[in-house]
């Protein structure tokens, strides 16, 4: 917890200023402003800067309401731009039709998919088109695009465009599209990507076990909800060169994609990124701003385009829908001796990110924990409805739902503690995943001893109603062997403060708080020292972007190397100024200094104006970091496909309405490894935000279509997340670990946080009223309809 | 059609069409970004805005229904040097990740405070019930209101 906030001087004001005949605040800062100062965040001024709880950089614009999002941001004759969405799922384009639309009152510029120079784009495959122009495969699919003076007229001309189509049969069930004479979203077959990993030999385990259970696990499709949506502003610049604004969250790539879509070089395309409202995946990949840049060419004048909340559902990426078998043969004494999985992923209906997401579903897939057979068999699959990508956790949420599902209805039927089968088969130090790689800085049995320590594990339960469920989980840091390297520059300024230029986007997480907690600790000085520069292509260096809980680890290596290389430059200048050996010096305390001598030192500043003005040599490092993994054999899925990982528990306790299957969960306890926290308030913050996704995924959302493929709920009146009334209470408890392939120990905290959540509610579930659900969401319906079930295969109780 | 509204303690005026909503007019005349724009159908509470004290989701109410009326943005309520002690709490005990809600949070918040001093747990949570966020859990927000209605753990548990 932060330090307690002085109530009584925080109430002082506050009560001078209360109105005597209503006790209401004025809300005019004026007035109210008066005798009030800001906290001064002491902390932000102290060393050593790791493990503080820095207050972040972006605070005050947040609190202030003065961050500027892209929607909140104009350039001066500035167009609106609307998108004209597909009436099909799966459907020939054979015309279309804008010369109506653009008589429309405002109308200043249309687009259509053949007036872009490369019109698809992809991170696996470039099967996705920005519009659509020969054939539409979902019914979010773009298929003209309109800019006007509002967004008003923009909309109205939608309405006049005239699309021609020639109806297709469409595809929407993963299973059924994998069937041979089913209809085909893209070529000839629907399964686009898989992968197999294989261990030992997992059939004759099987055969030989004690004991085999096997259960189908579904999940289903759940949108990201970034509070705020897609957006973007694209202008020319008078030298010819695009500028585009946008709420991306990886630039890099997202350059790379403007350039090779309207075909131009890199150096004439720029991207800044804003303060990004939320993003979860969600904002990985570029949507409108090919589309706005040419509409901005055409037009002579800036574009701006915003997704409504029903583009958002429709649109843009979500989470794909898993349908996983499991068989696991076990030993008469709860050692798990093989698990056979085979994962069909819905991949909707273009690529994006699943091959990312099918890839770490299987290899986390058997759970962490010590199994000699394994065998993965995983696919995605193309269908006709909305596409499927990046969202956090990348698949491991749908197979820790399943893994530790069958993990509880194992110790269930051989009658021991859930905790205790757990800590018997979990991974430890040295143990080989399934894709053989030696795992180090394991702490799974940590997080679970700790989790269930502090909930209460052992305690009798006191109320029937209540249940209560345990899940543990693993998770890899970075891509899936795929190259993700980060790049940085750290400048140490003649005063002794820094500057880090990095090209990753901060989305919420705080992201660039840690970056700049890092740079300090490596130079001896304060957070606040440190300014962290980020997300403009053309001043900040590469970045593979924030995604895949990559960002402490991997740019935080790049900005500790570069700090370091800075630092290396300062030593060489204070060397002869102290008359001592570079490698006898230190970076402490804002200080260049002797080690073990401290009373003999420089200001780093004194150090810094030196090197800059003096020797003609500034105290500026650059360096990149790519973590280390070696590719999987094709056949047999082997290698280290991930630098590291994290582990962590969670435990949650529900209560069940026998009556009408509501679901309450009450309280979760979670217990998670990041590796070292660089700031202890930002991974609470992570747990807890990734907690409240997982009551979602457990519990309430869920991407409804109808026989068309058209969404029955894309609006947040029907589609249900998460209020401040179903945030259960949440308790967490940071593993003590360090893992020496990270900054100053770091791991990562992002997505793993909402990996175990609606495993342990399923396992709560179960514990408090005996009913397994096996596809999520565990609405109150699905689980009111268990209970009946239950009850109809009970002997009946002969009446007295 | 002329409106005159009293926006954080000034009074302004503008000439807005029949279906201009309130949030247009704060957000496109007025350039008072603050309140955003996160579904346009009163789902979110990212455009919460207080008017004659209650809170209100501008995105759903016209600019001719607040004509005549007082209403408070979250640029009404500090500046940089000079926080509200709401917003002090909530930077103190960083009772946001991406920012998009906080806003909107902050005026639900002092909605309940200003009538309530010494609002329950349950009472905060269901004051923020139309505010919706992805990124905290809700978790360090209700911390933050507890903080600054000087409850104690204690008081909340037992709340």
């Amino acid at each position: 917890m932060a330090p307690k906030v002085d109530v009584k001087e925080r109430e002082k004001p506050l009560e001078s200023l209360r109105h005597a005949d209503d006790g209401t605040v004025p809300a005019v800062f004026a007035d109210i402003g008066k005798g009030l100062r800001p906290l001064t965040p002491e902390v932000n001024k102290q060393t050593p800067a790791v493990g503080q709880r820095v207050t972040r950089p972006d605070s005050r614009p947040h609190v202030l309401g003065k961050t500027m999002y892209i929607d909140d941001m104009a350039f001066p004759g500035m167009l609106h731009t609307k998108i004209l969405r597909s009436e099909h799922a799966h459907a020939n384009i054979l015309s279309i039709d804008v010369s109506e639309a653009e008589k429309m009152p405002g109308v200043v510029a249309t687009l259509t998919g053949k007036e872009i120079p490369v019109v698809t784009f992809g991170p696996s495959y470039q099967d996705q088109p920005l519009l659509a122009d020969d054939k539409v495969r979902h019914m979010g699919d773009g298929v003209a695009a309109v800019a006007a003076e509002t967004e008003q007229q923009a909309l109205d001309a939608l309405a006049k465009i005239k699309v021609e189509y020639e109806p297709l049969e469409p595809v929407f069930d993963p299973l059924e599209a994998l069937e041979e004479g089913s209809p085909k979203v893209h070529g000839e077959t629907n399964v686009y990507t898989s992968k197999i990993i294989k261990k030992g030999d997992v059939d004759k385990a099987l055969a030989e076990a004690d004991h085999v259970f096997e259960r189908r696990f579904k999940t289903q499709m759940v949108e990201h909800v970034p509070m705020e949506p897609h957006a973007s502003i694209a202008l020319w610049e008078p030298t010819g060169d695009l500028h585009v604004y946008s709420s991306l969250g990886r630039i890099t790539l997202g350059r790379a994609d403007l350039a090779r879509t309207l075909d131009l070089p890199m150096n004439r395309v720029r991207i800044t990124a804003t303060i990004v409202g939320g993003n979860f995946g969600g904002k990985n990949e570029i949507t409108l701003e090919p589309i706005l840049a040419l509409l901005a060419k055409k037009a002579g004048r800036p574009v701006k385009g915003v997704f409504t909340r029903e583009d958002e559902f429709i649109s843009s990426t979500t989470r794909h829908p898993f349908v996983m078998d499991y068989t696991t043969g076990v030993a008469n004494d709860g050692t798990i001796v093989a698990r056979k999985v085979r994962i069909v992923c819905d991949g909707g209906a273009y690529c994006s990110w699943s091959e990312t997401t099918m890839g770490k579903g299987a290899i986390l897939s058997v759970g962490p924990y010590n199994i000699d057979n394994v065998k993965v068999e995983a696919s995605a699959v193309y269908t006709n409805k909305t596409m499927t990508g990046a969202m956090r956790g990348f698949g491991a949420p749908q197979v820790c739902f399943a893994y530790e599902s069958h993990m509880d209805d194992i110790a269930r039927e051989l009658g021991i503690d859930p905790l205790e089968i757990r800590l018997k088969n979990a991974f430890h130090e040295g143990s080989s995943s399934p894709t053989g790689q030696v795992l180090h800085s394991v702490v799974v049995k940590e997080s679970l001893e700790i989790a269930a320590d502090k909930f209460g594990w052992t305690e009798a339960k006191k109320n029937k109603k209540r249940g209560r469920g345990i899940a543990c989980m693993w998770y890899p840091i970075g891509f899936t062997v795929l190259a993700n390297a980060s790049a940085a520059v750290v400048k140490v300024n003649e005063d002794g403060t820094a500057t880090v230029l990095t090209g990753t986007v901060e989305t919420g997480q705080g992201s660039l708080t840690v970056l700049g907690q890092i740079a300090a600790e490596e130079l001896g000085i304060a957070a606040d020292d440190v300014k962290v520069v980020s997300a403009d292509t053309d001043t900040t260096p590469m970045d593979t972007g924030a995604i895949a809980s990559r960002t402490t680890y991997v740019t935080g290596n790049a900005i500790q190397m570069a700090a370091e290389k800075a630092k290396d430059i300062l030593f060489a200048t204070a060397a002869p100024m102290l008359g001592v050996r570079p490698e006898q010096l230190e970076a402490r305390d804002r200080k260049i200094q002797v080690k073990n001598y401290p009373q003999k030192a420089l200001s780093i500043g004194d150090v810094a104006q030196q090197a800059q003005f003096v020797d003609g040599q500034p105290a500026l490092g650059s360096a990149s970091f790519n973590p280390h993994t070696v590719a999987m054999d094709p056949e047999t899925g082997q290698g280290k496909p991930f630098g590291t990982y994290v582990y962590a528990t969670q435990v949650a306790e529900v209560e069940v309405d026998e009556d009408t299957g509501e679901v309450e969960v009450l309280r979760i306890v979670a217990a998670h490894d990041c590796g070292t926290p660089i700031n202890p308030t930002l991974v609470e913050g992570q747990v807890e935000g990734g907690i409240s996704m997982g009551v979602g995924l457990a519990l309430y959302e869920e991407m409804l279509f109808d026989d068309k493929g058209k969404q029955l709920n894309p609006n947040l009146t029907n589609y249900i997340m998460p209020t401040s009334l179903d945030m259960p209470e949440v308790e967490v408890h940071i593993v003590e670990n360090y893992d020496p392939t990270g900054p100053f120990g770091a791991k990562g905290v992002g997505e793993p946080t909402s990996v175990p959540t609606a495993a342990c509610i399923m396992n709560a579930i179960h514990d408090a009223v005996g009913v397994r659900i096996t596809s999520l969401p565990a609405t109150a319906e699905k689980v009111r309809k268990a209970i009946k079930e239950r009850d109809e295969a009970k002997p009946k109780q002969i009446a007295s | 059609m002329d409106v005159t509204i009293t926006v954080n303690g000034k009074e302004m005026s503008a000439d807005v069409g029949a279906e201009t909503t309130l949030l247009g007019l704060l957000r496109e005349n007025w350039k008072l970004t603050g309140s955003k724009l996160g579904c346009d159908v009163g789902d979110c509470g990212a455009c919460t805005v207080l008017i004659d004290g209650q809170s209100v989701n501008s995105c759903l109410m016209l600019a001719a229904q607040a004509n005549g009326r007082e209403v408070v943005t979250i640029e009404g309520l500090g500046d940089y040097d000079h926080l509200h002690p709401l917003q002090a709490v909530f930077e103190q005990e960083s009772s946001f990740q991406c920012g998009f809600c906080a806003p909107g949070m902050i005026i639900s918040t002092k909605a309940l405070l200003d009538k309530n001093a010494t609002p329950t747990e349950y009472e905060i949570r269901e004051a923020l019930s139309g505010n919706l966020c992805r990124c905290t859990g809700y978790t360090k927000i209700i911390q933050a209101i507890m903080d600054i209605s000087g409850q104690s753990d204690d008081d909340r548990k037992s709340a």
